[in-house]
């Protein structure tokens, strides 16, 4: 009876995973990537490079905002929306802008920004177009090809299988223990399953954790319903209910000047004394319903709404604020989603999630490896079936491939005329072409040899993203370890690193034909980045 | 590896004879975890935020929390039953329950 229950539990794991493993290990793989976002954005924008980190960033944020608003006032006071966004230790610039008023069809307003040194205020360098780390951030919760919805579906309904997965991973734990005997004899699928068993044991309360997460911040669209029964309009009334926003005064009419921001933010200093200010938002600035909306870093606090203060602009009047308590209901809501997106975490935590998100790439990649190896030891005497060849093809078009195209993507952000129109898209058309030439090498054929050509491919795809870098800009390794600029040190260096994996691993596929011993070589191949 | 799936007893002969095909089978264990699994959670968490004796927001914050653990046992509870039949019985029938006391608490009933 229990000897049965395990065979059903085993049997879940294996298809449920089976089913959602590649959707899972893109989702884990950009997932881990998007934790660089800002360093990302950083690297592919090299007008910001060089900004000096400021020495007293929180004490000079009143002098900017009272700086760029006054220029806002006198060169767009009729915009219907102003957006002034602070530098973070992260996000060495300064940006503001307007928006313009809306064209019909158009669903959000398109923002003229203007990006500043904050050191001398001084406009920087021309930015180039590129979607940076947002595209790898989008591939993570709604994939590419497929409609925003539509894709988050997929996300969600893949992880879910993944959740289902870990649980009866961990349920049937003990059933892998007695197997470690039992498969003794079966060499060959035997170091993919110490790397599967590894990789998912050590940092199992993470994998539970990111994966429980992550669906958890696609919840209302998952599970509309506790807010359907609850509210007349259902998420829509949930929204605005949990939201502070402007009640007082969104209906008077005729205009009004603005009130003058010093005052707006003695109230905020008053109520928060060391407030580290991100982002202040201010609406129909010259009308009577205007607001000025003050968005305050949230430090290391589990929350993930960002604390915010709502003033009326026109006579500085506090409106509305975010809860500075909050209820256990809502606490336990924002820690789950805080704890997935890990905006809290200082570099070592940083460093840990990125860790705990690459030891997930190589339990689901190990996984994808060893069902294949296992079908086709079963099958040694038959030819492949095409299942099995699928299987195959995918396994080497996904976990060879992704880093290959985000080679790509960083390459042509580097090699493509910084000026050119619609250059973005290209950087992206360059991560799919690049990852389509992995794709059609696993078309032809699937054996050792290929992970060995692939493998050379993005060793040395790898090696060239720094090797552009140093010819493109002005900077490369050696001068960001001497001007101390570690997070493009870093940047570069991963590439290195990776690139040595990646010979390694062809090294190994050579000196051993058997496919047995490729396993310890291919753990590391997802570290890329 | 086949799973040890049991055969369907409670149906008219000729479905069972479609029924106990082993595609079939776990087809039909596999559609009743996802989208079975899929409406008890939805049914079950919407009626728990509407009797919850919290404020709105609350609830509704709540109930979404814990929604996935609810999914996943009902999702294991369906491949982990024996009986197929006691499987969709059970899982129709607190549908049935949540969304009926639902409605009545609501008064569209």
């Amino acid at each position: 009876m229990k000897d049965k229950f395990l065979k059903t539990m085993t049997w879940v794991h294996l298809w449920v995973g089976l089913l959602a493993c590649w959707i899972v290990y893109i989702v884990f793989y950009t997932g881990t990537v998007s934790f660089f976002r800002d360093e990302i954005n950083l690297w592919n924008q090299p007008a910001i490079h060089n900004i000096q980190a400021q020495e007293q960033r929180i004490a000079a944020q009143k002098d900017q905002l009272i700086n760029t608003i006054s220029y806002l006032s006198q060169h767009a006071e009729n915009a219907p929306n102003w957006r002034i966004t602070l530098p973070e230790p992260r996000i060495p610039y300064l940006e503001f802008g307007y928006a313009k008023a809306k064209e019909p069809g158009q669903r959000r307003s398109q923002y003229i920004n203007t990006q500043l040194d904050p050191n001398t205020m001084q406009p920087l360098a021309p930015f180039r177009e590129t979607k940076g780390g947002a595209f790898f951030y989008q591939v993570h919760y709604q994939l590419y090809f497929l409609k925003a919805i539509p894709g988050r579906w997929v996300v969600c309904i893949a992880s879910f299988f993944m959740l289902i997965a870990i649980v009866t991973g961990i349920i049937i734990h003990k059933r892998i223990f007695k197997d470690m005997f039992n498969f003794k004899k079966n060499k060959g699928s035997r170091a993919w399953f110490d790397a599967h068993t590894l990789s998912s044991v050590l940092a199992l309360p993470f994998h539970l954790m990111i994966t429980y997460t992550g669906i958890m911040t696609l919840i209302f669209m998952l599970f509309p319903y506790p807010a359907q029964s609850t509210y007349d309009n259902g998420v829509r009334d949930f929204y605005n209910d949990t939201t502070p926003k402007n009640t007082l005064t969104n209906n008077a009419k005729g205009t009004a000047p603005l009130v003058d921001i010093t005052h707006i933010l003695d109230q905020v200093y008053t109520k928060w004394p060391n407030a580290d200010i991100r982002q202040v938002l201010i609406s129909k600035p010259a009308m009577a319903a205007s607001t000025v909306t003050v968005l305050v870093s949230s430090d290391k606090a589990l929350r993930d709404q960002i604390p915010r203060i709502i003033f009326s602009g026109a006579s500085g009047e506090l409106i509305a604020k975010s809860q500075d308590e909050l209820s256990n209901s809502k606490a336990l809501y924002e820690a789950l989603n805080s704890m997935h997106t890990g905006r809290f975490a200082d570099p070592l935590l940083r460093w840990l999630f990125v860790l705990g998100g690459v030891a997930g790439c190589i339990m689901i990649a190990s996984s994808c490896m060893l069902w294949a190896k296992r079908i086709r030891e079963k099958n040694k005497n038959t030819p492949p079936s095409f299942g099995l060849k699928l299987v195959e093809g995918l396994n080497l078009t996904t976990i060879m491939g992704l880093p290959f195209a985000t080679c790509g993507f960083f390459i042509a952000n580097r090699l493509l005329d910084p000026m050119l129109a619609g250059r973005a898209d290209k950087e992206i058309d360059a991560f799919f072409a690049a990852w389509l030439v992995i794709a059609i090498l696993a078309l032809l054929k699937r054996d050792t040899t290929q992970w060995r050509i692939t493998a050379y491919l993005n060793a040395i795809a790898c090696l060239a993203v720094p090797i552009v870098n140093a010819f493109t800009t002005e900077g490369n390794i050696i001068s960001y370890a001497l001007n101390k600029q570690w997070a493009l040190f870093i940047f570069d260096a991963l590439f290195l690193l990776s690139s040595l994996i990646f010979i390694i691993q062809s090294k190994k596929l050579r000196t051993v034909k058997s496919p047995a011993n490729t396993a310890k070589n291919k753990r590391h191949e997802v570290s890329n980045d | 590896m086949p799973i040890p799936l049991d055969k369907v007893h409670t149906l008219p002969a000729f479905l069972k004879k479609i029924t106990n095909n082993y595609r079939v089978l776990v087809f039909l264990r596999f559609f009743t975890a996802t989208v079975g699994g899929y409406v008890f959670t939805s049914s079950a968490i919407a009626l728990l935020s509407f009797i919850l004796a919290l404020s709105k927001q609350d609830a509704v914050y709540l109930s979404v929390s814990i929604s996935l653990v609810i999914y996943t046992l009902v999702f294991l509870y369906t491949f982990a039953v024996k009986s197929f039949t006691t499987v969709w019985i059970s899982i129709l029938l607190s549908i049935s329950v949540f969304i009926g006391v639902l409605a009545l608490l609501k008064g569209e009933l």
